[in-house]
């Protein structure tokens, strides 16, 4: 798209552990929640976001660059996002808690896809073990609620 | 560092996430979550994406009418526990089964304002495709419906859908006329694909005649098939022939 200005406006970011980002501001406005600040002319010069570390805004400037530059293919756009998924799961949360709060669809879904295709087509048990979820009922109740859907505890993958 | 391991960060993430995560399952699956721990019991109740899929079926029998009623009854169940908004429906499967149920399936889920109907089907009855039900056509909230093997019959009571953005047909059945008419009554319709598209066989290939589409705010186009043109009238698109 053609600019009038040469200059390209920046924007600067900064974490909850006070480390500052200067980024593009078309890389920025992505983030629906950036959008809103800057629209609403809340944001001054720096754009406060509490909520989020510097560990995960590097990552999230990462995917905002990548996703902001037009001339990358669907295809290439698609290997970008599933390779960008490819980390531990510890960090994919913490990447979808920043994403739902910097309003970023895209990125949010790929991430929660990513825990689904995690749990896809596994036993209870072995899921409760990956994300560490405490069974509290007990032995005769969870019979009678298997007992429901005995259809859908079938055919699952060796843990 | 093992303590934060320990952490169950999937249980404590807020509904309109999980409800994400999950909807990006098989219901078979979101399902299976009523047994994780007491915090999950009901939250498959809440869903607001169902995912049917032939991973819902018993696959071991070798009995397709049996596969069917295993699948539909696991519907039926889903649909009578669900609570709260169906935004988006899809089912994919290729078995054939009753079009009585999957038309039970669409009243109830037009009634309750579906958004995202998906119907990715082989061939239904057999031999037959499977004839869109007229409650489908009275359905307002629908904004995108993705027919797959489908055959489309407008009532005369139709009166378009004025939420309707992206219209999907793939090896589907229907007049030109009804197609014409059904795609002019979608006033917002911003994406259209028609792939494969047939007129019950009363047009020879290569003279299926030409197609006008009249979308005033239609701004992506997938047209394949029989059509010998297609012209687009007032179209975002401009003016093209194919």
């Amino acid at each position: 798209m053609a600019t009038t200005t040469t200059e390209t406006k920046m924007l600067t970011l900064c974490t909850s552990d006070k480390q500052q980002f200067q980024i593009e501001e078309t890389i920025a406005l992505q983030a629906v929640t950036i959008r809103n600040m800057v629209e609403d002319e809340c944001a001054s010069n720096v754009i406060p976001l509490p909520n989020v570390n510097s560990k995960i805004m590097i990552q999230i400037i990462e995917y905002l660059k990548k996703h902001v530059d037009s001339s990358v293919s669907k295809e290439d756009m698609e290997k970008f996002d599933s390779a960008f998924v490819e980390k531990k799961l510890s960090e994919i949360f913490d990447i979808i808690l920043a994403a739902n709060y910097l309003n970023i669809k895209n990125l949010l879904d790929i991430c929660c896809q990513r825990v689904a295709d995690v749990m896809k087509n596994k036993s209870p048990e072995w899921v409760r073990r990956t994300f560490n979820i405490v069974n509290d009922f007990t032995a005769e109740e969870e019979a009678k609620i298997r007992k429901e859907h005995e259809w859908a505890f079938e055919g699952v993958d060796e843990d | 560092m093992d303590n934060l391991r320990m952490l169950d960060r999937l249980s404590d993430l807020p509904w309109d996430i999980l409800d994400n995560i999950l909807g990006h399952l098989p219901i078979k699956d979101a399902v299976k979550t009523s047994v994780f721990s007491r915090k999950w019991r009901y939250k498959w109740f809440d869903l607001s994406k169902l995912v049917v899929d032939d991973s819902c079926g018993v696959t071991t029998s070798m009995n397709v009418d049996k596969e069917w009623n295993q699948l539909a009854k696991l519907v039926y169940n889903v649909l009578l526990a669900h609570r709260g908004q169906i935004d988006k429906f899809i089912l994919a499967t290729l078995l054939s089964g009753q079009g009585k149920d999957l038309d039970y399936w669409i009243a109830f889920l037009c009634r309750n304002g579906i958004k995202k109907l998906i119907l990715d089907l082989g061939y239904m009855c057999s031999m037959y495709e499977y004839k869109l039900p007229s409650s489908l056509f009275s359905c307002q909230q629908l904004s995108c419906l993705y027919i797959m093997h489908c055959s489309v019959v407008t009532p005369h009571t139709f009166n378009g859908f004025s939420n309707l953005v992206s219209l999907q047909m793939q090896s589907c059945t229907v007049l030109n006329g009804v197609l014409e008419n059904l795609i002019s009554s979608c006033p917002i319709l911003e994406t259209l694909v028609l792939s494969d598209v047939d007129d019950f066989g009363l047009s020879d290939v290569g003279d299926f005649g030409s197609l006008n589409i009249y979308a005033p705010n239609l701004k992506s186009l997938h047209v394949d098939g029989k059509f010998m043109s297609v012209h687009l009238e007032h179209s975002l698109l401009g003016f093209h022939t194919i």
